[in-house]
């Protein structure tokens, strides 16, 4: 009894020993910090339209409609770490200063929950409402869509744009008179 | 020797129909799954706003968070105490979130003053470290359990984001967004010639009320 009177000490301690909850346990596995260099030089705020209709089957009477507006806010820009220092040249002689910067991209895409709003929803007959799985597809359906019109809204060639305009003011009052600039 | 299997007419064609019956019943849940899809209408992305910015976003923030909105109505009370939610589940809300945060430098508040070039040396002040983005996107959120309103459901989404912007400052984001910034942007200028990067910062740390939409 004597030699069994520790081990139990030990575990009564360990029992009564405050745990960390299910969810700290979560969040320490699931965090991440991180170092990131990026220049973003435009945003592009975009409005859209979720819409979509269930007619259902011969045997379901009645329809569904719903439609949902969503604001995309979209940043762009260049990664600066990924700027080649090997490949700046600089003549102090005729006060002359070659860069080379990497191709913009796109940096964040953000659809604020406070902007999505749920504009219209339309059940009739026996159909049952939207539910919350379905509403969720549909909004990351629109959030596939947005991503996917990116390349049409010109926003990589203005972020280039954008980021010569940073530079070149910034180049001159650092002194040089002639300024190159490329992207590769 | 065997006799060919001969069915007499007049059973061939309660046969036929009685297949013909099995093989729709057998294909029905296919079919049935195929119309249940939605139909999505195709609509186009509208710019409302270009902005041009100069954000420079030195620290990113990744977390997994599980946010629960207990159901704490009076039915849902009788129906636990009861132990009836055995039958029918418990109504409480849960979401599964995974959100990003970015903090980094508006560099248009840098002022003609804040930046200067004697000699080799150059000197840069830059503009408080401030919270750039929090995101959270129908993509990055699953719903586990229960269910809510689109309001309801936008309420939790959030909290979920005040979270995760708490979380980011308390595991020191701001920090780590100062001294990535210092790094990166004394290589930049070093390699441009500069020997003495004398790199400061304006000390606010506040939580920029109207950022991290």
């Amino acid at each position: 009894m004597r030699r069994l009177a520790p081990v139990l000490l030990v575990l009564l301690l360990a029992a009564c020993s405050p745990r960390p909850s299910l969810q700290d346990q979560l969040t320490e596995r699931l965090t991440a910090l991180s170092r990131t260099a990026e220049l973003g030089t435009v945003e592009y705020t975009v409005r859209k339209a979720i819409r979509a209709r269930d007619e259902g089957e011969w045997f379901k009477v009645g329809n569904r409609r719903i439609l949902f507006s969503c604001t995309a806010h979209i940043k762009a820009g260049i990664n600066l770490s990924r700027i080649p220092l090997d490949q700046i040249v600089v003549d102090e002689g005729s006060r002359s200063v070659s860069l080379v910067l990497p191709h913009a991209t796109v940096q964040s895409i953000n659809l604020p929950p406070e902007e999505i709003r749920l504009e219209y929803e339309d059940v009739t007959g026996f159909r049952l409402h939207f539910s919350d799985q379905e509403r969720q597809a549909l909004l990351k359906q629109g959030e596939r869509d947005i991503v996917r019109d990116i390349p049409q809204l010109g926003i990589l060639t203005e972020a280039e744009e954008n980021a010569l305009e940073f530079f070149r003011p910034m180049l001159v009052q650092m002194g040089f008179e002639n300024i190159q600039i490329r992207f590769e | 020797m065997k006799t060919p299997l001969h069915i007499p007419l007049r059973y061939l064609v309660p046969l036929t129909l009685l297949l013909a019956i099995i093989l729709v019943l057998l294909l029905r849940p296919v079919r049935q799954k195929k119309a249940r899809e939605l139909e999505i209408e195709r609509t186009a992305a509208v710019v409302e706003q270009v902005r041009r910015i100069g954000e420079l976003s030195s620290a990113g923030y990744y977390e997994e968070l599980v946010l629960t909105d207990k159901d704490e109505s009076y039915l849902s009370e009788l129906k636990r105490v009861s132990g009836l939610n055995r039958l029918t589940g418990n109504s409480d809300f849960v979401l599964i979130c995974k959100g990003r945060v970015r903090a980094g430098f508006d560099l248009t508040k840098v002022q003609g003053s804040d930046f200067s070039v004697s000699g080799d040396t150059l000197r840069l002040t830059l503009p408080p470290v401030e919270i750039l983005d929090v995101v959270l996107n129908p993509a990055d959120y699953e719903l586990f359990a229960g269910h809510r309103t689109h309001e309801e459901t936008t309420g939790l989404l959030l909290q979920a984001k005040q979270r995760l912007r708490a979380d980011a400052v308390r595991d020191g984001i701001l920090d780590q967004a100062e001294l990535s910034a210092e790094g990166q942007l004394r290589r930049l200028f070093s390699a441009m010639g500069y020997r003495e990067v004398l790199l400061t910062f304006r000390k606010e740390y506040p939580l920029r009320s109207g950022a991290g939409r």
